[in-house]
């Protein structure tokens, strides 16, 4: 789960970590929530707000009213703005980077740099002797000796402040079980570390850490605006629509769903969409992905579907398959390579319904690329 | 000999009396699988398929000996079991649990080398010996003896492959599925060591997929240590940047994962990289003819 800056704010305050004076915004109407001036930033789940012109700073109450209802009408790289974060103005000293990530790397990651306030893939390709990457033990944390290091690569003139906060984020990582805790940037303010900004993804496996907090966040989140209803796939289906194609592809197995998405692009077809079913699936998932791939309101021509059983029964897939057909009209072909446990009752309720099923992958894959040229 | 299991290996299977475990156990024992023991908290003083349960592992270790623990415990309480495992001195754990909190994860990978415990996955297919026995969920009909050693990260791809070599007439001395990442315990570097090691492996495929940078590590390994002729597959070259692909560890971000930058760094170290399962057969059976 990615967090809004302001709730990523209310996490580190959480652990004492501090933050500039803040209130949310949620409509136009809304009286100034803190004494002029202050600044306006649009709450989305993305970077680059600043060059959008997601951010503006607000003197009195009519620039208020109008940027207001500016920056909530927003869109920025395709995301609607949920709500506004109004923030006190701060005199900011200097910009540092600050995060600990478990994203690409092997062990928690502390990241820590000079140059903050923008990207640090940028500073990473231009000044990369500016970045500071340490591996944190998950056991032991941060040893002293690392803390020493830091403070002597950075130059950082209050060393106690610095450990202070550098320790607290390390809390707030590990307590929350987060994958990614950034703060970009962490400025400096009347000579003291702040967190102007924050970036927070939590766990969705890691249970419910810091269950109260979490609570209280999922129960604000209800305020946001322009928040579209997005239907949450409540079975093991990894489903991504791509853009454009013709074949809604369907696997029981990343690897092998990758492999054939290969394989068709090879062929020259096009893949509408990947959908795998993971882990033991029941009839009821095959039929679930059966009526994602073939919902999504726009003509595909054919269906692959590549099943290889492990703990997959094939009995079941074809049950999926079958269940779906006699409950829908489905006028497209439909290719199924189908082995593995259960693969020969499988292949018999297939036939009962008229459907072809293959053993070779290549076979399939191709038989199902021909067709959807012939259907041009 | 084998890699990682072979005829001497005993096995205790963690969370024996659960869906998973109890169906796994079945077919293992089928394949030939010595599982001595199972451990289930609360379950201890029932038999699963002919198996002993109990409590803990050390009241296991009290009447058996094992070498080898495959573990199919829930999320929530898969850290302790792993800890358990490593704690009873055991040099090879199969975690096939899946959705496991990363945090955890890095404690279990972490603990595992301070103890040097061998650790596939988790979330992983794990490990069969052809004719042998597994320790895992790879269906045998799959596979047949031979002396092609298959590290894969996908338990499905390892299937496809071995099904495909095997058709063929080609056999598999080990094959090994360490699982969708994103993080690891043993790599695909490991496993090739392994393999390069093994005198009944003459060729080694190595199923990539992409995210990440084992593929990277394990080129950069086998340039220059790896003798023995490497045969690759990476798969999800025409995956769409950003998105995850099943595998939480199969997700390209800017350059990093991309099929490309594995493919040119294998290929820059020696490896054939194939596109495709046919291509596959006939590059390995070359280097078996040769």
């Amino acid at each position: 789960m990615n967090l809004y800056e302001y709730e990523g704010k209310h996490l580190l305050s959480h652990f004492g970590i501090p933050v500039p004076r803040g209130e949310m915004v949620y409509a136009v109407d809304t009286a100034a929530p803190l004494p002029f001036p202050f600044v306006l930033k649009a709450q989305v789940l993305t970077g680059g707000r600043g060059k959008a012109g997601g951010i503006k700073v607000c003197t009195d109450e009519e620039a208020f009213k109008k940027n207001a209802a500016h920056i909530l009408a927003m869109t920025i790289k395709g995301h609607q703005v949920h709500g506004l974060l109004c923030e006190q103005m701060v005199k900011v000293e200097r910009e540092l980077y600050l995060s600990i990530t478990l994203q690409g790397v092997d062990k928690p990651t502390l990241i820590i740099s000079a140059e903050g306030g923008m990207e640090i893939e940028e500073v990473a390709k231009t000044d990369p002797d500016k970045i500071i990457r340490m591996e944190i033990d998950p056991f032991i944390g941060l040893k002293d000796y690392q803390l020493r290091m830091i403070s002597r690569l950075l130059k950082y003139p209050d060393e106690q402040d610095l450990f202070t906060l550098i320790k607290k984020v390390e809390q707030a990582f590990f307590e929350t079980k987060a994958l990614l805790v950034e703060i970009n940037p962490l400025g400096v303010v009347g000579g003291k570390l702040i967190a102007l900004d924050s970036k927070f993804i939590l766990d969705d496996h890691a249970g419910r850490p810091m269950r109260e907090t979490v609570e209280m966040i999922e129960q604000e989140r209800t305020k946001l605006i322009n928040v579209k209803e997005e239907e949450k796939e409540t079975t093991t289906i990894t489903f991504v629509p791509l853009e454009g194609g013709e074949i809604g592809l369907i696997s029981d197995g990343a690897g092998t769903g990758m492999l054939t998405l290969d394989l068709i692009t090879d062929e020259g077809g096009k893949v509408a969409s990947f959908c795998e079913l993971g882990g033991t699936t029941p009839a009821e998932v095959m039929y679930r992905a059966m009526q994602l791939t073939l919902g999504r309101g726009f003509p595909i021509k054919s269906i692959l579907v590549v099943l290889i059983g492990g703990f997959n029964r094939m009995d079941d897939m074809a049950n999926g398959i079958t269940g779906y057909l006699r409950d829908h009209k489905v006028d497209i072909p439909i290719f199924t390579r189908m082995c593995g446990t259960m693969e020969e009752e499988g292949k018999c309720i297939m036939a009962e319904a008229g459907l072809v099923t293959y053993d070779s992958l290549m076979d399939t894959v191709r038989d199902c690329v021909k067709a959807t040229f012939e259907v041009k | 000999m084998s890699i990682l299991i072979d005829k001497n290996t005993k096995v205790l299977v963690q969370g024996i009396t659960g869906k998973s475990g109890s169906l796994q156990a079945k077919i293992m024992i089928e394949a030939g699988t010595k599982i001595v023991a199972g451990v289930t908290p609360g379950k201890g003083g029932t038999v699963v398929h002919g198996v002993p349960v109990y409590e803990d592992i050390s009241e296991a270790k009290k009447e058996h000996d094992f070498n080898t623990v495959i573990s199919f415990v829930p999320p929530a309480a898969i850290k302790d079991s792993c800890f358990e495992a490593i704690d009873a001195g055991i040099k090879l754990l199969i975690v096939a649990t899946e959705d496991i909190a990363q945090h955890d994860v890095v404690e279990i990978i972490t603990y595992a080398k301070c103890h040097n415990t061998f650790l596939v996955g988790p979330g992983c297919a794990g490990v069969i010996v052809p004719g042998i026995c597994k320790v895992g969920s790879h269906p045998v009909r799959f596979f047949r003896p031979g002396r092609v050693g298959i590290i894969s990260k996908s338990g499905a791809l390892s299937y496809e492959i071995g099904k495909t070599l095997s058709s063929a007439g080609i056999g598999q001395s080990t094959v090994v599925a360490i699982g969708g990442g994103p993080m690891w315990g043993l790599t695909q570097r490991d496993v090739v060591e392994l393999f390069d090691q093994d005198p009944e492996t003459d060729v080694i495929v190595l199923l990539g997929e992409i995210g990440g940078s084992q593929e990277e590590t394990a080129a950069a390994y086998i340039n220059g240590h790896v003798k023995k002729p490497v045969v690759s597959l990476i798969v999800g070259r025409n995956a769409p940047q950003g998105k995850s692909l099943g595998h939480a560890g199969a997700i390209v971000s800017g350059n990093v994962g991309t099929a490309k930058t594995k493919i040119d760094a294998l290929t820059r170290a020696g490896v054939v990289v194939v596109k495709n399962p046919i291509e596959l057969v006939q590059s390995v059976r070359c280097f078996l003819d040769q």
